[in-house]
């Protein structure tokens, strides 16, 4: 009925103007395309375009974890392999840029089909371990294969987008290209998942056993997924080493795989506009935090503690994906009296106790 | 060539049972939970360093000692109520990020009040070169070696006599019926938190006396009380325990033959393939799932 009725409002040219969506979209676009007129200065304005980078990497997280229900932390590696293979495609063999982005993606893309292959095989913890283990695999390489990619020194002099003989090298170019690159994988992510794909996928978060029950093939699916998160992530790579004109292994630890599933989680796992209001926020934030460098690390822990209690499910988030902790106010969670049941906690961690490293997000 | 085999055994199952310290409480936490401890690392990180002060102060070395693991065991708990406990029920990931989140704020504070850089730990027992056969061997690995099986082998004993120990193992296997069976759940949970960061500490001092104590060697720990609880299997107390051993023999006997700059990749890559032969860790058993 709500579809029928949603049909009809498009189908009337006039109704349109009466469709929040229609005006909001208008209005986005609006502050989108005059952004490089109202930043006050260059460093804002580096900051948006680092933003714009991270939105594929929240995305990809957010697809891989949010909808499929796999705890990856190994985004950081396919960032860092999109980072250094069109850098090193375009410094040393001299390949023109739309094609060293695309090899950067799809090299990314190999190589997370090649892990989704053991991952299909173990539950979930041990696709973490899986999953961090590469990452650490890639990072010990890049550090010491002094050869390619000079180790911990980096590879400096990366040079700027270039399509023909147009160079983007001003901030306001780079920002409209990659603003569209941005907006593409955010066009497909979007189609993904609102697609019988999207529907696949939230089955097997729910239940994977279900799911193959009902005819789904959760490996197909999952191996897929792994395919097209990595794609993005290597293509965000790709477009960081050209805005930062350098690359350096520092860039692709754990700590920046655990930044982007806190990024999908902080603005909500299984809502797209939520991981770019994460990847905004916590790109953002270390920004403000500058001038007290030292407790950084130390405020970025207090957020992520106190927001998870808050809200578990994340900003935007439903709650079907973190089950809600009770009706209790985030204080009284704090501070419940030891005896006090939680909420439905002996349910939940029935099931979760009862198959340890069978499934991720709770399913009864 | 002999001698050298033997060296780096000998160094691997004294690194490799300093592991098994840490794996073993960080087992507990994960088999009753089953949570991903991230901030297990950072807890006896702190807990180390606390040590290093109160030995650098004066102290006397076993108060100093026992004073940091109290502390270690005292951080778990406050862990576990303001990280943990109220975010029991939601997702499987989030206690993880919160845990990671209490994590980084440790590892700021160490930072605020140690520095950044590596520093050795005071030596607490004077090394000698002790000759057996044809092999020199380091005193101080036979002191840590024998240290950590003891206190494994304590630990144990907590956990498989004490009256505590048996409701931890009731608990792991079913909150409702133990709370049925008059079991306080939430207390067991903080005494296993509270076990969990003191053995942790006990295992991080042993660490830094045969390397040394630096920031990120919380991090470190994690990884390999993680590692070596997934080649065990999880939430088995002799699994975790074989786990650290082998994980510490095979990374010496790595760093001895092939490389050390690819030490922990080459162990990584060993886990991948352990895992893909045996899904549920070596000693692990298979759970059926509940449809």
């Amino acid at each position: 009925m709500a579809n029928l009725n949603k049909l009809k409002i498009s189908n009337d040219p006039k109704s349109i103007f009466k469709n929040w969506r229609f005006w909001l979209a208008i209005i986005g676009t609006a502050i989108m395309i005059s952004v490089p007129e109202i930043v006050p200065n260059d460093y804002i304005f580096r900051i948006i375009i680092s933003v714009i980078i991270d939105i594929p990497l929240a995305l990809s997280q957010n697809l891989i974890t949010g909808f499929t229900g796999m705890l990856s932390l190994g985004q950081a590696a396919f960032y860092g392999i999109g980072a250094y293979t069109s850098s090193l495609l375009m410094m040393r063999l001299g390949v023109p840029w739309p094609l060293a982005l695309l090899l950067s993606g799809l090299l990314a893309c190999i190589f997370g089909i090649l892990l989704s292959f053991p991952c299909l095989r173990v539950g979930s913890d041990y696709l973490t371990l899986m999953t961090i283990g590469f990452g650490q695999i890639f990072y010990i390489v890049v550090l010491n294969w002094m050869d390619l990619t000079r180790g911990p020194m980096g590879l400096p002099g990366v040079p700027p987008p270039q399509i023909g003989s147009i160079v983007f090298k001003s901030p306001s170019s780079i920002y409209f290209l990659y603003l569209s690159i941005t907006g593409l994988c955010y066009l497909f992510t979007h189609r993904l998942t609102h697609s019988h794909v999207g529907r696949a996928l939230i089955a097997i978060r729910d239940n994977e056993t279900a799911a193959s029950a009902m005819g789904i093939n959760t490996a197909y699916y999952k191996v897929m997924i792994f395919a097209f998160g990595s794609f993005w992530a290597g293509i965000s790579g790709s477009m960081l080493a050209h805005f930062l004109n350098f690359v350096g292994p520092m860039t692709f630890t754990l700590n920046e795989s655990l930044l982007h599933m806190q990024m999908a989680i902080l603005g909500g796992l299984g809502s797209l506009p939520g991981s770019i209001l994460g990847a905004a926020i916590l790109v953002s934030l270390p920004q403000l935090f500058k001038p007290i460098y030292e407790y950084q690390l130390l405020l970025n822990g207090l957020l992520m503690v106190i927001l998870l209690i808050w809200r578990p499910q994340g900003i935007m988030g439903k709650s079907a994906v973190a089950k809600k902790v009770g009706q209790k106010s985030f204080l009284k969670q704090l501070f419940t009296r030891r005896d006090e049941p939680l909420g439905n906690t002996e349910a939940t961690i029935e099931d979760e106790s009862s198959n340890v490293g069978g499934k991720s997000n709770g399913s009864n | 060539m002999d001698e050298y085999v033997v060296k780096q055994l000998i160094n691997g199952l004294a690194i490799g049972s300093i592991y098994a310290l840490i794996a073993v409480g960080y087992n507990m936490v994960y088999g009753m939970l089953g949570l991903i401890n991230f901030a297990h690392g950072d807890i006896y990180m702190f807990g180390t360093f606390m040590a290093m002060s109160l030995l650098l102060s004066h102290v006397p070395i076993p108060i100093a000692i026992l004073l940091a693991c109290i502390i270690g065991g005292a951080i778990g708990l406050i862990v576990e109520r303001l990280a943990y406990r109220p975010v029991r029920s939601a997702a499987r990931v989030v206690p993880m990020l919160s845990a990671v989140g209490v994590a980084f704020i440790f590892r700021n504070i160490a930072q605020l009040i140690w520095g950044t850089s590596t520093m050795p730990f005071p030596e607490l027992f004077p090394t000698r070169m002790i000759q057996l056969g044809d092999v020199q061997i380091n005193s101080l690995q036979i002191i840590i070696l024998a240290l950590a099986l003891s206190l494994t082998g304590i630990f144990a004993l907590i956990m498989n006599k004490t009256k505590m120990g048996k409701a931890t193992h009731s608990v792991s296997q079913d909150i409702p019926t133990s709370r049925l069976m008059g079991i306080n759940v939430n207390r067991t949970i903080q005494f296993v938190y509270f076990a969990g960061g003191f053995f942790g500490v006990a295992g991080g001092i042993l660490f830094s006396m045969t390397y040394a104590s630096w920031i990120g060697m919380g991090f470190l720990g994690t990884m390999k009380a993680w590692i070596a609880c997934v080649i065990g299997g999880i939430g088995s107390l002799k699994g975790a325990f074989i786990g650290g051993l082998l994980l510490g023999i095979s990374e010496a006997l790595i760093s001895g033959f092939i490389s050390s700059a690819y030490r922990d990749a080459i162990a990584y890559g060993l886990v991948m393939i352990v895992l893909v032969a045996w899904p549920k860790g070596i000693f692990g058993h298979h759970v059926p799932e509940k449809v």
